[in-house]
């Protein structure tokens, strides 16, 4: 009997290359405004895998995380019904950097994200490798138009998500062993370089490690500190969370010297140090040789064993990436209190791969290249699951424009991390695998967990990626939260002999927290909402300048320029201004802004030429 | 992070904003402070309420630092209503006596109400920006536009508007700036990095060594600033001493015929009067007269509680009286203490004043003379001392001899004004905006300390970490984040 397959020949309106953390957001916000998407993976069982750390959230990364959810997304909810243990960090340091992480059994995650994506509308999940990608040239622009498989099917499209992560070219090292894959288990995908190699963007190779697994029936936690989750209900998403997996604990022990001798007397099996790996890796997530040779003075390193599931034997120690042989990492890790006796499971190992230099995309996120092409995630040089669903969830926005003809949107940084990330990522680019951090943004203040869906509602309602269910929760919180705050506003509290103030007033001091308030009817209260009640009562001022910026900084972005007026010869503007303007083409006052070198006059110069607004009557002409 | 160019965009974000600044006239018999904004009604708490649109209004201010009702001076206030006005926006003029301490007190106050001091060409570029003035008119101002705000400038290097060139302070500030960079890159990591719980109590103690260096930093440059105003403006000689010493005596002395009083300021139970005097030499200085300074001072001790005196007369004069008295001998350079000479011994009060103020000059008096008797060896010790004059109401050679005692002191101040005008002298506008840093730095430090949530210290960190660019004329640096995490080995 012959077996035989057909090639087909199929339409869709976009094609997302890679169901990762990136690939699985891209498509559901395409499949959620009612295109045809085709999402293709090398494993229908493996959407959304967990490479790494299996948690989700941190620090800015959990804002992330519920941003994302705010729009609709996958990962919140798939991470609170996953989590086996959660916590809400940096709770003294101000609302703003509180943030949420959450540990997750990684094959449940990645079991139920499968399914769910198997079953959304518009969504067609195929098991494929990808071969290469075509496009159309007509008069100097080039249009993406297919997708070819290695079966030789064709995908004819008018939109390309590419979020590959680590998989294009991926080589993996571990000491002095290379093996072909983007991850343990998983082949690379090696084909699509050469199209993107005829694209023009410039490929750069990057690094990532991943420490080992450990067994752990080998494992003496009678040795060690145990860390528990929050008592505390801990969730990303809006949905309720009525379910919860039973909860594990994670257990704290730390390298010492011996441990760093033995790394030392390595150093030249290193697959990092020798050379062999030419990419370059995140400063934030060192490997341990890394620690080593840069911090001689340290004398131990914190390491977190942290389970990967109810039912398996796998611990991930967390801090101890690696691309050293297996030999000696076994050796250094049982140099550790309680790791005396341990076993691998499977070895720590570094994956090398091809990255895009995301200045090469404009704002919309589009390849500037190929018109119709978009990149997300690890590609773009980001680390983390939690930044790779963010840029999904922007590449499938952005995608949709792209389909409807519509303009695309420009990132606001003072409405999201995510809009933050995409921003820095295009207009400054990065050399090193980025990361979030609270630090990156200006409007940190405003961009907290608590807001997430306050902040992304209006722009998530306009391009239809909220479901009924979702819309009617965030209404209901949000009468609940101006009902609240008026009960607040009425209760009356007795501070001393003389004087009475609201309850609002009350929660305003520094020391108050709503976990204090005990009116009778705050327990009916969505904790939540609580807090946002009281960061609004403790920080109305701090962001009420914030606000009147911010509104400025929207008139700005409504002032358009018509650079169809000539700028050259302008007293007052330098020709590197002048020709910095012909080049980036800003079409507001406030993209003007943003290009350095303008100086507040040549601002006013330019805007008085050029502004539509500014202007009332007629512009106006200076004489040379 | 990407703030390219935040100058503009930070023109831009300030629109409606308060800002107020000197638009003219200091050291001049005239100041005239400007406000803009979008609303300023806010301004009525203290300057009372506007005059009608266009129209002018005489307004007493009221002496800032104290509750009471000291009267500080007399000031013209213009309301000009959007959009009729100089930027579009609404505008309060304040014209004053163009005396700096006044000039200072008032824009102190604006401050603290919610102004911004503008940032350079800030109004004209309001008055543009909202189609009052054309760019050529703008353009033609190109000089003022930079240096908007400072007021016109005099022979004093004190408003040079140029940037210090000064290696030593480049130097310092650089330092100082390089010092808030680590500290924010700290902070940031003890937020950003949650997890590492074990450093965190290390970050946020190292961000606050550097902080605090970069404090006394500062405060040793403002110092310098302040001694050389101190030095550089019209000395201030006070006339002190004990009740019936004869310090009107005094006054009258050596005032003569040229008396002219600049201001009459209403105090608490006493008033104080100013003289404007000239030395032979040619050298102006204000005399003030300040009864029963004494008693102010000795009743902060008390020792010298006099009977019949009820604890609220004291605290009362407490309050109201020594600040002001002290206020006003610590903006002094010289003090004239009058004695009756037949009480010679040192006043207990001078002793304080002495051990309070060391840089004030201090020339002592004996009124009386004549009733002395001159075979009293112990007088005539006291009397025999450097710097003494004695005097009765008749003494006519004291103008002279005074006059040119004070000639003497002041060409010592001049020459340590030369030699301070050398090194680490920064600029007026300088000044302001170190004065600002050093506000945000506090802020930083009650963040640290625990007072306020940690996160706001990233915010005040970067406002400082702007302004210090300002003063070094600076561009904005890009990737401060390579900063923070050169330091730091972490995990994900």
């Amino acid at each position: 009997m012959i077996a035989f397959q057909m090639a087909t020949l199929t339409n869709y309106d976009a094609v997302v290359i890679g169901a990762g953390h990136a690939g699985v957001e891209a498509a559901r916000a395409l499949a959620a405004r009612g295109f045809q998407t085709a999402l293709i993976t090398f494993n229908k069982n493996k959407v959304g895998a967990m490479s790494c750390n299996p948690a989700i959230g941190g620090v800015a990364k959990s804002h992330l995380v519920y941003e994302v959810d705010a729009m609709g997304g996958m990962m919140g909810r798939v991470a609170d019904v996953s989590a086996i243990q959660s916590r809400r960090l940096n709770l003294k340091k101000g609302p703003a950097v509180r943030s949420t992480r959450s540990q997750c059994d990684k094959d449940h995650y990645t079991l139920l994200m499968s399914s769910l994506m198997a079953n959304v509308e518009n969504l067609h999940l195929l098991e494929a490798e990808v071969a290469g990608f075509d496009w159309d040239e007509l008069g100097g622009s080039r249009k993406i138009n297919q997708v070819r498989l290695k079966d030789g099917s064709i995908l004819k499209t008018r939109a390309v998500v590419l979020t590959a992560g680590t998989f294009m070219r991926g080589l993996m090292f571990c000491g002095d062993s290379r093996t072909k894959g983007g991850r343990v288990g998983d082949q690379a995908a090696d084909s699509i370089s050469e199209s993107i190699e005829k694209t023009g963007h410039s490929l750069t190779r990057l690094k990532t490690g991943t420490p080992a697994r450990l067994d752990a029936r080998t494992i003496d936690f009678s040795k060690l500190d145990r860390q528990w989750g929050d008592p505390e209900k801990r969730q990303f998403s809006w949905r309720n969370l009525d379910y919860r997996l039973p909860q594990l604990c994670c257990y704290l022990t730390y390298t010492n010297e011996r441990t760093h001798d033995i790394i030392r007397a390595n150093f030249k099996r290193s697959a990092l140090f020798s050379g062999d790996i030419q990419g370059v890796g995140p400063r934030y997530c060192p490997s341990v040789e890394d620690k080593v040779k840069r911090f001689p003075d340290r004398i131990r390193h914190q390491i977190f064993l942290e389970p990967e599931g109810l039912s398996t034997n796998f611990v991930y120690p967390n801090g101890m990436s690696t691309s050293l042989p297996e030999d000696v990492q076994l050796e250094f890790l049982r140099s550790i209190v309680g790791l005396e006796k341990v076993e691998l499971l499977k070895p720590g190992y570094a994956v090398e791969y091809d990255s895009f230099d995301p200045k090469e995309l404009d704002y919309g996120f589009m390849s500037i290249y190929i018109d119709g092409l978009f990149t997300a995630g690890q590609v773009n040089r980001t680390s983390g699951y939690e930044e790779a669903a963010a840029q999904g969830l922007w590449a499938g926005i952005q995608a949709g424009q792209w389909l409807e003809e519509k303009d695309f949107i420009f990132p606001d940084r003072s409405r999201s991390y995510m809009e933050t990330l995409v921003d820095d990522l295009t207009t400054v680019g990065t050399q090193e695998p980025y990361r979030m951090f609270t630090s990156r943004s200006e409007y940190r203040l405003h961009l907290r967990e608590d807001n997430a869906q306050e902040r992304m509602y209006d722009f998530a309602d306009s391009l239809g990626l909220l479901g009924d269910e979702q819309k009617a929760h965030y209404d209901a919180q949000r009468t609940l939260f101006d009902s609240s705050v008026s009960r607040l506003g009425q209760e009356r509290v007795r501070i001393d002999k003389d004087r009475v103030i609201s309850l609002f007033e009350y929660l305003r001091r520094p020391e108050v927290r709503w976990e204090d308030l005990a009116a009778d009817w705050t327990d009916e209260v969505d904790d939540r909402v609580l807090e946002r009640i009281e960061v609004k009562a403790k920080y109305e001022g701090y962001l009420a300048k914030q606000d009147l910026e911010l509104k400025r900084l929207r008139e700005a972005k409504e002032m358009e320029l018509d650079l169809s007026v000539d700028l050259r010869g302008t007293p007052g503007l330098s020709l590197e201004v002048v020709e910095k303007v012909e080049n980036l083409r800003p079409k507001t006052i406030f993209e003007l802004s943003r290009i350095s070198g303008v100086t507040p006059s040549a601002l006013l110069t330019i805007a008085k030429i050029a502004g539509r607004r500014l202007s009332s009557v007629s512009r106006e002409t200076i004489q040379s | 992070m990407t703030e390219i160019n935040s100058a503009s965009l930070n023109y831009i974000k300030r629109l409606g904003t308060p800002i107020a600044a000197l638009a003219s006239g200091l050291g001049g018999p005239v100041a005239i402070i400007r406000v803009s904004g979008e609303d300023l009604s806010f301004l009525e708490k203290t300057f009372g309420s506007f005059p009608k649109a266009g129209e002018h209004g005489l307004r007493k201010l009221r002496s800032f630092a104290l509750e009471n009702e000291t009267i500080l001076d007399e000031v013209l206030l213009l309301n000009f209503q959007a959009p009729n006005s100089f930027t579009g926006e609404n505008v309060l003029e304040i014209q004053g006596h163009g005396v700096p301490a006044l000039v200072e007190s008032i824009l102190k106050e604006l401050q603290r109400l919610g102004c911004e001091p503008a940032l350079p060409g800030e109004f004209s570029f309001r008055a543009v920006w909202n189609d009052k003035m054309s760019l050529e008119e703008a353009s033609r101002l190109q000089m003022l536009f930079a240096n908007e705000g400072l007021g016109s400038s005099s022979a004093s290097k004190l408003l040079s508007f140029s940037k210090s060139h000064d290696e030593n302070i480049q130097n310092a500030l650089s330092e100082c700036l390089d010092k808030i960079l680590k500290a924010r890159g700290r902070v940031e990591a003890a937020i950003d990095f949650a997890e590492a719980e074990e450093e965190q109590a290390e970050d946020i103690a190292s961000a606050s060594e550097r902080i605090s260096a970069v404090q006394n930093t500062l405060t040793a440059l403002l110092n310098t600033y302040e001694t050389f105003v101190q030095n550089a403006s019209v000395p201030q000689v006070i006339l002190a001493g004990p009740p019936n010493a004869g310090k009107s005596t005094l006054l009258n002395l050596l005032c003569g015929s040229e008396r002219s009083i600049v201001s009459n300021i209403a105090g608490t139970t006493r008033d104080y009067v100013e003289v404007a005097l000239k030395t032979p030499k040619g050298r102006s200085f204000k005399l003030v007269d300040t009864a029963g300074i004494r008693e102010l001072v000795v009743q902060n001790s008390s020792d010298f509680q006099t009977p019949g005196d009820t604890r609220a007369d004291h605290e009362n004069l407490e309050s109201k009286g020594i600040q002001k008295g002290l206020e006003l001998i610590e903006k002094a350079q010289i003090l004239f203490w009058v004695q009756d000479a037949r009480d010679p011994e040192e006043d207990v009060a001078l002793k304080k004043i002495r051990d309070q103020f060391p840089t004030l000059k201090i020339v002592s008096f004996f009124s009386h003379a004549d009733l002395l008797n001159s075979s009293d060896t112990e007088v005539n010790s006291v009397l025999s001392r450097a710097k003494v004059f004695s005097f009765t109401k008749d003494t006519s050679a004291l103008n002279d001899a005074v006059l040119d005692e004070v000639d003497r002191l002041q060409s010592e101040r001049e020459k340590n004004l030369d030699l301070l005008s050398q090194e680490n002298l920064i600029s007026q506008r300088q000044k302001k905006l170190i004065d600002e840093v050093k506000t945000d730095l506090l802020h930083s430090q009650e963040c640290l300390d625990g007072f306020r949530p940690l996160e706001l210290v990233g915010d005040h960190l970067r406002d400082s970490e702007f302004k210090l660019r300002q003063v070094l004329g600076q561009e904005l640096g890009e990737d401060y984040i390579g900063e923070i995490f050169s330091q730091f080995c972490l995990g994900k």
